[in-house]
């Protein structure tokens, strides 16, 4: 059994302006030490998918369907009290801005401690010792006395580092990051990274990484789903995606990317705008800006089904192998071009 | 924090120049006499008003007068005498001063009680009945008056209910200590005669507040810290307490130190409508009669008590909010 | 589509050959000061945002500066087009020096040299419609009248992509890709020599960031345009510029061409930085080794003593690199590192870099020589 399993996930928020269907027909699984990627565009669903199967969308205006079983539990039907006991505890999350995902007005000491109190018996002394050595793994200097310090007295890269603190206190099973380091510097994103690396063989838990950077997703992941408009266009391991791309919009994202290895003289945009969820087009919703248009994609989405190549890589779209193989390959010619 | 509070008492006694002074100004420009307030009106003396012109300087300019003021001020530590009662504006202020004080202070825990409890279940269930009936509650209380709000109260608990246990003073105040003879006296009496005075004057700034808790709880719970809080699996209650209610009640804090300032003024109208003898009362009086002393001294209490409210008010903030540090 | 684009407005003659210098910026420097007392203030210490900074642009080229957060690439960005007094130095744009100009002598260059700034939601006043924003420059400078600027204003939405039509469309109705486009015409508008560009792309998504990236190529080429472009992004800092400049702490590290400075850097900080960026494609990702700096960017309140990197810099020599502050060395034409301890090949492992090789001991003078 896997550790988390969604299937055909649903998430959907009422607005003043209509129901933005969020999430559409989202499913994966994560193993045990598994690092799964999720990679997509501002509003493309990744992080509500997340968000979804932790039970952090505000209740009043969400409707979530269909299932996220971890360790054959369904989340999105669990009691709150049962959710609470398995956030923080054996799925945590760490967020996007390390700026304000610390509460201001309280020590950093005490808000590990919280976290550690909220799902252990352990003693004030037992549950200080247990957060000090957390900010010792995590690499803040000086651990001891920054207990007592308040998160305004941390740089962006340290904040991040008690947000993994916080995370791993309680040796989780699945370690969520959203974006973990969009909001930071390249040093010290290459710091997080190989930090988050490092710890996850010490902990041992699963990781699912939500980053629009490919980059990212190609040093951490072992497995992406790519999702545009709220559904997974393709999914695979990270070779397989990087060197036999199957979809058009991953095409484009991979086209449109500068690059530090290769020469580009023009990067290939993809046209246009990311659809509207309040009235998404009809059929496969890359359509609009896909260059390989056809009259079937207009009016039938493409089913996320197996690859004639490989059956373990997944994508939707409407065209046949032999042109997918010739974008592929053409693609990777160009992003090669000038590797060393 | 040191300088800050050097710094900050500087700033005050300049303030309290400028206030006493401009005060001081106004009334040198006003048409009339204070020699001949002080002898009695129209049948002044000569000679009394000689020696009030001598002793209060009425024949120098404007900033000896000020000055023999100051100086009397902060060496006798006496506000001069009324220049129609002759009797010690010390004393005129320290009687009416605890009424005010009265008032406005237990105004100000009603309002934050009723603004916090508004506010707060409001911003919980936004939308909701309870939302709306604490908006309407708020839409009343910032548009009616005082005035008109102590009249109606009058009217309905003083005189309509009059034959109810719910019946209440509309006029007059009762001193906790040393109550004149023949006055009630005592903590109950002083509660049971200051019940609609409060409310009247808490009504305006508990919508306010309501208003303001409600937006703050509102913005604070879509933080990412509290995201935080409820990824580490804390429960609602603690979520609200810990994190939510302690970022988002910061602002109040300093909007109370302002308030309770602007609240002095307000409590004219209360005072006015129950017949409290009260700082505004008092200064009413004064200003109608001309009487520099007892104004001035009424504008130096209330001047030093805003002073002093908005330092502690600022010692209260860096205490609660790690981040504003004092230097 | 050689031409500027044929409007009445379009009057600026242009001094400045194609590889001629047309911004000398020599040895600026931006203080912000830290006051501190009691009533009189007095200054106890400085923020040393731009310390020293010397570079000159081309007419025509585009100079890609880089740096992380705090290293004062915004700051110098604002001294270049003076929406900051520079402390000390001097700015020579087209010849003529710029840093003492008063506000109205300044009012005639700001036809010559706009900004493109990053967050395209907060750099557009939400209340104004796209054709007044986009003309309001002209309006300033007296360029035409109403009917000439608003068929400019027309013709410039269409250079950049926009929907002529769109011109009475508030900000809000467009995308955040679509509003980088309004900044890009606005600046566009007064046919300026220079463009400073703020991270222009940093807050948009993949997709859309290549077609901004695309437009600023081709208005280049069509208009002859120099930019400046500030960024965080190695990726698309490499993609669009000729030259590069790497800023650490308000100080120049390194400046060279783009080709040589991503193959051959010189400062171990350009090494570091360029080892840091993840790499889209997991083959070449494994292969390597980042190099991994530790701690932080220092305050620049208190910068570190002579070389600003030594606390984090792998080969540190105790006694030289604290104590002498490196010159920029050259490296060859146009490629200059401030180290004492320049890094001989690339890439390297992390390994390779802790050895540090032999010491650059000449004096610049002789290294310009060479």
């Amino acid at each position: 059994m896997s550790l988390l399993e969604v299937k055909d996930l649903h998430t959907s928020f009422r607005t003043d302006d209509g129901i933005v269907r969020a999430v559409e027909g989202v499913s994966f699984e994560v193993e045990k030490g598994q690092t799964l990627g999720i990679v997509g565009e501002s509003g493309s669903g990744k992080s509500v998918t997340c968000l979804t199967i932790m039970g952090l969308n505000p209740s009043r205006n969400t409707i979530s369907t269909g299932e996220a079983l971890w360790k054959g539990k369904n989340l999105l039907t669990a009691k709150p009290r049962e959710l609470r006991e398995i956030r923080g505890s054996e799925i945590s999350m760490i967020f996007q801005d390390p700026m304000t995902s610390l509460n201001p007005v309280h020590t950093i000491g005490r808000q590990l401690i919280e976290a550690i109190q909220l799902h252990r018996d352990l003693t004030k002394r037992a549950a200080h010792a247990r957060a000090r050595e957390l900010l010792k793994a995590v690499g803040i200097p000086k651990a001891d006395a920054r207990m007592d310090d308040y998160p305004h007295q941390f740089s962006g890269g340290m904040r991040q580092r008690v947000m993994i603190a916080m995370a791993l206190i309680n040796d989780p099973d699945l370690l969520i990051a959203d974006e973990p380091t969009t909001a930071l510097d390249v040093t010290t994103q290459a710091q997080i990274l190989t930090l988050m690396k490092r710890l996850q063989e010490e902990f041992g838990s699963a990781v699912l990484i939500i980053t629009h950077d490919l980059g990212v997703v190609a040093e951490t992941a072992d497995d992406v789903l790519v999702m545009y408009a709220a559904n997974v266009v393709e999914q695979a391991s990270v070779d397989d995606l990087f060197n036999r791309p199957q979809h058009p919009y991953t095409w484009g994202l991979m086209g449109s990317l500068p690059r530090l290895e290769a020469d580009l003289e023009r990067l290939t945009q993809i046209p246009g705008q990311p659809p509207s969820l309040l009235r998404p087009p009809a059929g496969c919703r890359f359509h609009p800006r896909c260059p390989h248009v056809m009259e079937v994609c207009k009016t039938t989405v493409p089913p996320l089904a197996p690859s004639e190549r490989d059956p373990a890589h997944l994508q939707a779209c409407h065209l046949d192998q032999e042109t997918k193989d010739r974008e592929a390959a053409k693609l990777l010619e160009i992003t090669m071009a000038g590797a060393g | 924090m040191f300088r800050y509070l050097v710094r900050r008492l500087l700033w005050a006694v300049l303030l309290f120049i400028v206030v006493t002074f401009v005060t001081f100004v106004i009334f040198f420009m006003a048409p009339v006499a204070p020699e001949r307030l002080v002898c009695g009106g129209d049948q002044a003396k000569p000679q009394c008003m000689r020696a009030a012109i001598k002793r209060l300087g009425l024949n120098h300019p404007v900033y000896y007068q000020y000055g023999l003021f100051l100086k009397r001020l902060v060496l006798e530590r006496s506000l001069g005498h009324s220049f129609t009662t002759r009797q010690d504006v010390n004393h005129i202020v320290g009687q009416a001063a605890p009424v005010t004080a009265s008032l406005v202070l237990g105004g100000a825990i009603l309002w934050l009680g009723i603004g916090l409890l508004v506010g707060i279940f409001s911003a919980l269930r936004p939308r909701s009945l309870l939302d709306r009936a604490g908006m309407v509650f708020v839409l009343i209380g910032v548009s009616a008056h005082p005035v008109w709000i102590g009249l109606i109260f009058s009217y309905f608990f003083g005189y309509k209910l009059r034959n109810f246990p719910i019946h209440t003073p509309i006029a007059g105040y009762a001193h906790i200590f040393n109550a004149p003879p023949g006055q009630p006296g005592g903590v109950a009496q002083w509660a049971y005669h200051l019940i609609l005075p409060w409310c009247t004057f808490a009504i305006l700034f508990a919508a306010l507040y309501a208003r303001m808790i409600r937006a703050n709880v509102m913005e604070t719970m879509n933080e990412d810290f509290v995201r935080t809080a409820r990824a580490k699996g804390a429960p609602e209650g603690r979520v609200l307490r810990s994190h939510v209610l302690r970022n988002a009640l910061l602002p109040v804090v300093t909007m109370l130190g302002m308030d309770i300032g602007l609240a002095l003024g307000g409590a004219i109208f209360t005072e006015t409508v129950y017949n409290l003898p009260g700082l505004g009362n008092t200064a009413i009086l004064a200003v109608s009669n001309y009487d520099l002393a007892v104004v001035q001294g009424v504008v130096i209490f209330a001047t030093l008590s805003i002073i002093v409210f908005n330092l502690l008010v600022d010692v209260l903030y860096a205490w609660v909010d790690p981040r504003i540090r004092l230097t | 589509m050689n031409e500027q684009p044929t409007t009445a407005v379009s009057t600026n003659d242009r001094p400045a050959a194609a590889g001629d210098d047309l911004l000398v910026v020599d040895n600026v420097q931006k203080y912000f000061p830290i006051t501190r007392g009691i009533i009189f203030q007095k200054q106890i210490g400085a923020v040393q945002a731009v310390d020293g900074v010397t570079f000159s642009v081309k007419q025509g080229e585009t100079l890609g500066i880089v740096g992380e957060s705090g290293c004062g690439k915004s700051t110098l960005a604002r001294c270049i087009v003076r929406l900051l007094d520079i402390t000390a130095g001097s700015i020579q744009f087209d010849g003529r020096d710029i840093s003492r100009l008063s506000r109205m002598a300044m009012r005639p260059m700001r036809r010559e040299m706009t900004m493109i700034f990053q967050d395209p939601y907060a750099s557009l006043n939400p209340r104004k419609r796209v054709g007044s924003i986009v003309g309001e420059p002209l309006e300033v400078h007296g360029l035409g009248s109403a009917d000439e600027i608003k068929r400019r204003v027309q013709e410039l939405l269409e250079v950049v992509g926009l929907n002529p039509e769109h011109y009475n469309r508030f900000p809000h109705e467009f995308s955040g890709g679509q509003r980088q486009r309004i900044g890009v015409a606005r600046a566009l508008a007064v046919n300026p020599k220079l463009i400073v560009c703020d991270e222009p792309v940093s807050a948009l998504d993949v997709s859309v960031q290549a077609q901004i990236l695309n437009l600023l190529k081709d208005l280049q080429d069509d208009f002859g345009l120099t930019y400046i472009f500030i960024a965080h992004d190695l990726n698309v800092v490499r993609h669009i510029s000729d030259r590069v400049l790497v800023m650490y702490l308000g100080k120049v590290a390194e400046v060279a061409s783009r080709d040589v400075l991503y193959k051959e850097p010189k400062h171990p900080y350009t090494g570091a930085l360029l080892s840091a960026v993840p790499i889209p494609n997991p083959e070449l990702g494994r292969k390597r080794e980042p190099i991994v700096l530790e701690g932080d960017v220092p305050s620049p309140v208190n910068p570190p003593s002579a070389c600003r990197f030594h606390p984090r810099c792998p080969r540190f020599v105790e006694g030289h690199c604290d104590v002498e502050e490196p010159q920029l060395y050259s490296f060859g034409p146009g490629h200059v590192a401030a180290c004492h301890y320049p890094l001989e090949r690339w890439p390297m492992t992390p390994e390779e870099m802790r050895r540090r090789g032999t010491a650059r001991t000449e004096t610049p003078e002789q290294a310009l020589q060479t």
